[in-house]
């Protein structure tokens, strides 16, 4: 179904790394192919010229040639091999073409001219199958993370396309979310489908993938069988930079924090008053209550992770407690803090951080969110201790995604606020660069702050976080 | 699930109102003319039930007309500072609530389907339906970024824009315009590789006609223009 020949690629203008060198990979129709290894790899390379966006939309060097479903990918329009391949990707917002979910579901159907009345068998049947009657006919903008993704799943099945490459499609997702694509990927193979899918999360394919495929540094490095890939040990996996095989749970190192009155909470001990302190926080948006708790008390040194579903309101309480949303009931070091004053004391690293990079070089970036006093010396100091401080002239939107990230990270040190918040700082990150993140938190706490983690990433709650917040 | 009736337009009739509505506004003098359309376009939202968009719309219209009648209150400065602003503003209401009965109101494939039927080409047809896509998108990248501002401390308060208004316009627009490129990337790829621009003639599931409803809208639409300048002709206004 699938033909690599000696296939080697370089992009045209990037130094971001994700070129192949001489790939050969054979896919049989109604394989299930895992595609693993660190960020950056040529993974997501190799997913795009399977559909053809390379080299037909992104531009490089390129030498072998390419089969799939029997078209010369090389000579074949997108549109084209469309017909034959469906991709789903890893940012459930820049997705969807409409802003409905119907008509974003036949999208795909559409462009290939099914008519109208098996449009209509289609999409019944794609929203049976994808247990998605109840969101139909709704605004996109309007669901979670999990849902659009999953609209994006079934756009592309009701396209029914003979193949199905996914690219890092539970990056976003929540454990609930991820158990949904884990069926919906079964009924693909079961369907007899071919399908690839590059993923940093091995857990939740191990009991679907038929092959697991290695690759580091744009080459093919190994090739496993599902049982000789169970059958590594932890320290060589690791060593490959891969995530869990078992679906991660929280060991015993991080504990719940209660968030009622009559429960003692684990990490503030014996402190009577904590140093962030959380009473009462009730919060609606029209008129529907997202947040209520009770009573939370938590003190700095510590790195807390806040999970809970995609909705359960984790960044709500993050924007209450930066002071983005107007809510009473939080208090520091035990006085009441008004939005004003919140805003100076907490800092959110988002999850997209390009939309808090706002200037030409990482130096004026660090200058703008510093306090008047720092001199030039410590802002290089920071930047060095996050190994960036070759850059520190370059602009931040040449940085790749994990340097942007550092970047907003000093620059929240920088501008010396105790309570720093991280929106999902792990999604689609691999073992190396996830363990790498968590040692940042362990320097942050040293630094006596308040670390507030929202994510969904379990392994990262094992190596850093001493409390947990469960939402919803 | 029975659906609540609600008014819904064939968007060529939404997009000729819009349209002529610029001979009204700028045929005629007397500003207070134009209230009856606004009033008009403020109805079918208000029967397509978008009641959230006609209540902040009539907060905007209140606030940019109320400002020319306490203009004796205000300091000199700020009238001269902000009136062909608001001159402006005032003369463009008007089109913003029909624009608005546009947006709120037509969904993508609507329009795409109304695009193919007057036989457009893609290469016209493509570009109009991205555009759509990407108005709300903007209105949610700029909620992100508006707060990252304000955790800077370079947020969009009286403060900021009055102190440094270059700088506070470069803060939205430089990470706006990169994760706007970030989205159209990956836009392309999630349509192309979905068939978009295809070589087969796209198909829809639901195709939208002119029905009475829109004959009744346009038939009281065309009335007041032809009204207004009658009322213009005989000199009863300017």
């Amino acid at each position: 179904m699938i033909k690599f020949k000696d296939i080697s690629f370089s992009y045209e203008n990037s130094t971001l790394g994700g070129e192949l060198k001489n790939i050969d990979l054979n896919i049989n129709k109604g394989d299930f192919v895992l595609l693993t290894g660190k960020s950056g790899c040529g993974k997501s390379t190799l997913l795009n010229m399977i559909s053809g966006i390379i080299p037909h939309h992104t531009k490089g060097k390129i030498s072998g040639s390419i089969e799939v479903d029997g078209k010369d990918v090389l000579k074949t329009s997108v549109q084209e091999m469309a017909l034959s391949v469906g991709s789903v990707f890893q940012n459930p917002k820049s997705q969807f073409f409409h802003l409905n979910t119907t008509d974003e579901i036949i999208f795909s159907a559409t462009n290939k001219g099914v008519p109208a009345d098996e449009l209509v068998n289609r999409l019944e049947h794609t929203a049976a199958l994808f247990h998605m009657e109840d969101i139909l006919d709704r605004n996109i903008f309007r669901l979670s993370g999990g849902e659009k993704q999953k609209i994006a799943c079934a756009s592309v099945y009701a396209g029914q396309p003979k193949i199905f490459i996914f690219d890092e499609p539970s990056a976003n997702l929540d454990q609930f979310a991820i158990d949904e694509l884990k069926r919906i990927f079964t009924a693909l193979k079961n369907e007899g489908k071919t399908v690839l899918v590059a993923e940093h999360r091995l857990f939740y394919l191990m009991d679907i993938a038929d092959r697991i495929v290695y690759i580091d540094e744009g080459k093919m490095k190994a090739e496993f069988s599902t049982g000789e890939f169970k059958s590594l040990s932890k320290e060589s996996r690791k060593a490959m930079g891969l995530r869990a095989i078992h679906q991660p749970v929280i060991n015993g190192r991080a504990e719940k924090v209660s968030t009622t009155l009559d429960k003692t909470s684990v990490i503030a001990s014996t402190a009577e008053t904590g140093d962030l302190v959380i009473k009462d926080l009730v919060f609606s948006y029209d008129n529907e209550p997202v947040l209520n708790l009770e009573h939370i008390k938590l003190n700095k040194g510590n790195a807390v992770a806040i999970l809970g579903k995609n909705g359960s309101g984790k960044s709500t309480l993050s924007h209450c407690l930066c002071g983005l949303n107007k809510c009473k009931g939080i208090f520091l070091e035990g006085k009441g803090y008004s939005e004003k004053k919140r805003l100076k004391s907490f800092d959110l690293v988002m999850q997209d951080v390009n939309h808090q990079l706002f200037t030409e070089s990482l130096m004026d970036e660090m200058r703008l969110a510093a306090k008047h006093d720092t001199s030039r010396k410590e802002i290089e100091e920071i930047l060095s201790e996050l190994e960036l401080i070759s850059y520190k002239d370059r602009h931040p939107m040449s940085l790749s995604g994990g340097q942007k990230q550092r970047l907003v990270i000093g620059a929240s040190m920088a501008s010396g606020k105790d309570y720093v918040i991280f929106d999902e700082p792990t999604s689609g990150l691999d073992y190396i660069h996830m363990e790498a993140f968590a040692k940042m938190v362990e320097k942050l706490k040293n630094q006596a702050k308040l670390i507030l983690i929202i994510t969904h990433d379990y392994e990262l709650v094992n190596l850093c976080c001493d409390a947990i917040i469960q939402m919803g | 699930m029975q659906k609540k009736q609600k008014l819904q337009l064939h968007p060529g009739t939404k997009l000729i109102m819009l349209l002529l509505l610029n001979v009204p506004i700028f045929g005629i003098t007397d500003k207070n003319i134009i209230l009856p359309f606004v009033v008009f376009a403020l109805i079918l939202l208000i029967l397509s039930r978008e009641y959230k968009v006609v209540f902040k719309y009539i907060v905007l219209y209140a606030v940019i007309t109320s400002i020319g009648v306490f203009s004796e209150y205000i300091p000199d400065i700020i009238i001269d500072l902000t009136s062909t602003l608001l001159v402006s503003l005032k003369m463009f209401l008007p089109l913003i609530a029909y624009g608005l009965l546009v947006a709120r109101t037509t969904t993508i494939s609507e329009v795409s389907y109304m695009l193919d039927q007057l036989r457009m080409p893609d290469g016209v047809i493509i570009p109009f339906l991205v555009m759509f896509r990407f108005f709300p998108t903007i209105h949610e990248e700029r909620k992100m970024i508006s707060n990252a501002m304000k955790l800077r401390g370079i947020g969009i308060d009286f403060k900021n824009v009055v102190s440094q208004p270059l700088k506070t316009a470069e803060f939205i627009y430089v990470p706006m315009l990169f994760t706007l490129l970030n989205i159209g990337t990956e836009l392309t790829n999630a349509s192309l590789t979905r068939g978009l621009g295809g070589t087969q003639k796209r198909s829809y599931l639901s195709t939208v006609h002119m029905t009475w409803q829109d004959a009744v809208v346009l038939a009281v639409f065309f009335a007041m223009i032809v009204f207004f300048f009658y009322l213009k002709m005989s000199g009863g206004i300017v």
